[in-house]
């Protein structure tokens, strides 16, 4: 039974986790791409620097997702939580 | 319905025992590799330096090293610290490394902590480094107590540029490999190469962005110690 809630709870865990840290990296990364291309229309002479702060920007914005991927996959496959139940 | 048995993937390092320490052996293989890869690309490009019409090879380096060493000089400005080299050498070290991954059979040395963090503490030594040859030991310790209450919202700050700053190279890699093999375990078979196919394309560009922005927030974290703030006193 406690296994099984653990087991649940992990999960639900771990979709919020992703769902959120997608959703904000989402947001994030739309916006510096936005405001690229908008500066970009306006000074084409730019676009190369621009280009190098977007990527710079948005290597930024998707590490976090990409971290919070990573612990959920630790939860998911090294559960720290259930083995403290099993007792291992 | 997929059991949880059947995902076991292998995270482990194997590791050796020397002296009471556990060192991680196809860490310090695959950082070899990366080593002897560069080391043979830089003596294969010295024996084949042409001045008139440059090969491809010699081409790409040199863009690469213009690039980073261009960027390196404006971030640096009027400071008077070389760290051309230092980029350079980490991020075609750091590219190098990442992409290693990619290749069947090699695992990134990059997808193990105690590499990114051992150079982000390079990274961090340096900044205190350059910090304190700019403002002194006195200056060093004024500027850190600048504002006596928020000393240690400083000690923290300073500690947590390493800590992220590996975490982020550290969980792209690592994550991007575990990806790729889950995608070939969850997948069936017969249709697993495409999105395989396309989880590696974005990894050649992650492993890129990385190494790049490993490279740039080293340079940046020097020039932000090392900036002018003379109106603090």
């Amino acid at each position: 039974m406690e296994r099984a809630i653990v087991l649940g709870a992990t999960v639900i865990a771990f979709g919020l986790l992703l769902g959120l840290s997608a959703l904000g990296a989402g947001i994030g990364d739309g916006l510096v791409s936005s405001r690229t291309v908008e500066g970009t229309a306006r000074q084409p002479e730019l676009q190369g620097r621009l280009f190098t702060l977007m990527v710079i920007g948005i290597g930024f914005i998707e590490a976090l997702p990409i971290i919070g991927l990573g612990l959920g996959l630790f939860l998911i496959f090294a559960n720290p939580l259930l083995s403290q139940i099993t007792g291992k | 319905m997929i059991s949880l048995s059947r995902l076991q993937v292998e995270v482990n390092h194997p590791t050796i025992n020397i002296a009471g320490l556990d060192f991680n052996t196809d860490t310090i293989r695959n950082t070899l590799v990366v080593c002897a890869l560069l080391l043979v690309l830089g003596a294969v490009l010295r024996s084949q330096l042409k001045v008139g019409v440059p090969s491809q090879l010699q081409n790409a380096t040199e863009a690469i090293v213009e690039y980073i060493g261009n960027l390196t000089e404006e971030t640096l400005a009027g400071r008077n610290i070389a760290l051309g080299p230092l980029a350079i050498t980490l991020f075609t070290f750091l590219l190098i490394a990442n992409w290693l991954g990619l290749v069947p059979g090699l695992k990134s040395p990059t997808n193990d902590w105690n590499t990114t963090l051992g150079l982000a503490l390079m990274s961090f030594v340096l900044v205190q480094y350059y910090s304190v040859r700019k403002r002194h030991l006195g200056g060093y310790v004024k500027h850190l107590l600048l504002v006596p209450p928020y000393f240690p919202l400083t000690v923290i700050d300073e500690l947590a540029k390493p800590i992220t700053l590996s975490f982020r190279l550290y969980f792209n890699i690592f994550v991007g490999e575990l990806l790729l093999t889950l995608i070939i375990m969850l997948i069936p078979t017969w249709i697993s190469w495409l999105p395989g196919a396309a989880w590696t394309l974005f990894s050649l560009f992650i492993g890129a962005v990385q190494a790049f922005i490993f490279t740039v927030l080293t340079v940046s974290y020097v020039a932000i110690a090392t900036g002018v703030e003379e109106e603090h006193g």
